[in-house]
């Protein structure tokens, strides 16, 4: 039944492309992915905002640098492509 | 005491009789006073606040450097530019530790002087009225200070209602004064009160506040999600049960329903329970009796039932699908709680909201915009009151001065695609931890609603879909204001 109910979904999702998708996940793994990728995003922007300057970003996002530094890693972002021009 | 001016402090006779004038002629007829020695300028400084202090370094008996230092613990305020000769230089280093703001060289450039002590000037004059405001500010809070010990023993009579959770249901609105008063009228009473509305509502802050005004507000206030329980383990969760009544049952249970005991048991969501519970309940309502699973004797319950139904309890009845005598027991007293949609406090409360979120997150938004507010007033809240506290409480996070639109978020009946978030920009002055924690606010009720949909409201299939445990899920469902009923029908 269960197993019916997830593969219509799939069907659903591949016919309508629709956040749906999300359903493939558990719920801790679309948690933590959203945040992820919030946190990605907010690095990212914090890094353009400075950049490229590690420590302002971090001051900016009210993190520790080496948290920072950690992240910048595991999301493998490179600082050095912000602080052109 | 007189005030502003320059004083000149040298040795040289010819200086002092020359400097006072040209200063004049480029300050536009500012005072200026001299005098020959440190001695001299002390007495002056004792009786007039300069604006500004100019002194030679090099002079018979005490020194431009012991001036300086008397001045900076007589006028702290007072900058004081020091004169060098020439050779020095390795005074200069001295004195500007020793507190002084500029130096000037012999011979002295008048160009020089006049703007170094404009500069020196203003700094002091800026530094003045920062010094006011201060002051000015101390004042203010020692006043609201009073004022507030002054209005403490007012306070204090309303104690019982602002220290209930009432405060929270309150707040300039005619229905809402209204149930006040029902709560009141019935909180002293032994009546079993029914509370209705839609999820999110207020209806468990309802009961408390019956509790916390009835006589039995030192006695237990117990809340049993009725939602929250499977099926099969309902019964022992609310009469307990006797060590051998079932596999597993290795010792005696206490039920809610002891576990209440001479205080109030509130069930929540009542509607959930299964008939043969129900039949139960009816018992206990009756005779004040509960039988606990594998027991032989009945025990006597001593507590006052609070009911609540998200949704109208008498529809479920005719639908047969609530016992009809188990409501009337329960319907002794009515409190219906209107949807946030129908209430005309909405912008009173998320103003409320917004105020005790930015204090307790410790965030600087203080406002609504007028865009915000009619997003506010048009969104039809379908987790009404718990929700908007939601609602607000993460756009105090997003948002760092006002609250806009885009913080809002309301709209989750038709959610963005993931992909969408790469455009937004930076949400101002959040740190990366809240940043976080909204987005995963955002995904976990996205994939909630999302699941519920899928099950068409069935939350036991949309758990097993989310993979997650049957409560975790109910507790996050409320926490969103998400209610399956609004996936059932359609």
């Amino acid at each position: 039944m269960v197993r019916d109910l997830r593969g219509s979904i799939r069907a659903m999702v591949r016919s309508s492309d629709r956040p749906q998708e999300e359903l493939r996940f558990s719920l801790r793994e679309i948690a933590g992915r959203a945040a992820a990728e919030a946190e990605r995003q907010a690095i990212r922007l914090a890094l353009r905002a400075t950049r490229g300057n590690k420590s302002e970003a971090a001051r900016l996002l009210r993190v520790d640098y080496k948290t920072l530094h950690v992240k910048i890693k595991q999301f493998g972002i490179s600082a050095a492509q912000f602080r052109q021009s | 005491m007189s005030q502003g001016g320059v004083l000149i402090v040298d040795d040289d006779l010819a200086l002092l009789e020359a400097l006072p004038e040209a200063l004049r002629l480029r300050m536009g007829g500012v005072t200026v006073e001299t005098a020959d020695s440190a001695g001299v300028a002390l007495d002056r400084i004792a009786v007039r606040d300069y604006d500004a202090i100019v002194t030679d370094i090099k002079m018979p008996g005490m020194d431009g450097l012991a001036l300086l230092a008397e001045i900076r613990t007589r006028r702290p305020d007072t900058p004081t530019l020091i004169i060098t000769g020439h050779g020095e230089n390795e005074l200069i280093v001295g004195a500007l530790r020793g507190g002084a703001c500029d130096f000037i060289h012999k011979p002295i450039d008048r160009d020089y002087l006049v703007t170094a002590l404009q500069r020196a000037m203003a700094t002091r004059e800026a530094s003045r009225r920062v010094k006011e405001q201060q002051l000015a500010l101390e004042h203010h809070l020692d006043t609201l200070e009073v004022v507030v010990q002054e209005r403490a023993p007012g306070l204090r009579g309303r104690k019982e209602l602002s220290e209930s959770p009432l405060s929270w249901l309150m707040g300039s609105s005619g229905q809402m004064e209204q149930v006040v008063q029902q709560i009141k009228q019935v909180a002293d009473s032994p009546l079993t009160v029914l509370v209705e509305g839609e999820t999110g509502t207020g209806k468990e802050l309802v009961a408390r506040a019956i509790h916390h005004l009835s006589a039995r507000r030192d006695k237990p206030f117990v809340a049993v999600d009725c939602g929250a329980i499977p099926d099969t383990l309902i019964e022992s969760e609310l009469f307990g049960y006797e060590k051998g009544a079932f596999t597993g049952a290795h010792q005696r249970k206490e039920g809610q329903f002891q576990l209440a005991g001479g205080g109030t048991l509130f069930l929540d969501e009542v509607v959930n329970l299964p008939l043969p519970t129900q039949a139960k309940l009816l018992r206990a309502l009756q005779v004040r009796q509960v039988q606990p699973l594998g027991g032989t004797q009945p025990v006597a319950v001593q507590v006052r039932f609070i009911a609540a139904s998200n949704v109208p309890l008498e529809r479920e009845v005719r639908a047969g699908r609530f016992r009809q005598d188990v409501y009337y027991r329960l319907n002794e007293f009515a409190i219906t709680l209107p949807p946030l949609r129908e209430r005309d406090n909405i912008l009173h409360l998320a103003n409320a909201f917004l105020a005790e979120a930015s204090a307790e997150l410790d965030r600087p938004c203080r406002k609504l915009s007028t865009a915000a507010t009619q997003v506010l007033l048009r969104y039809s809240w379908p987790g009404n009151v718990r929700e908007l506290r939601n609602v607000i409480r993460r756009a105090s996070l997003l948002a760092s001065d006002v609250v806009e639109p885009e913080h809002l978020a309301v709209l989750p009946v038709d959610p963005p695609l993931a992909t969408d978030h790469a455009q937004e920009p930076a949400p101002a002055g959040s740190s990366l931890r809240e940043l976080a924690q909204a987005a995963t606010v955002d995904a976990e009720g996205r994939a909630i609603r999302t699941a519920l949909q899928a099950t068409r409201g069935n939350k036991s299939e949309a758990a097993r879909l989310l993979r997650v445990d049957y409560k975790t899920l109910h507790v996050k469902m409320k926490q969103y204001g998400i209610s399956a009923g609004a996936f059932r029908k359609s």
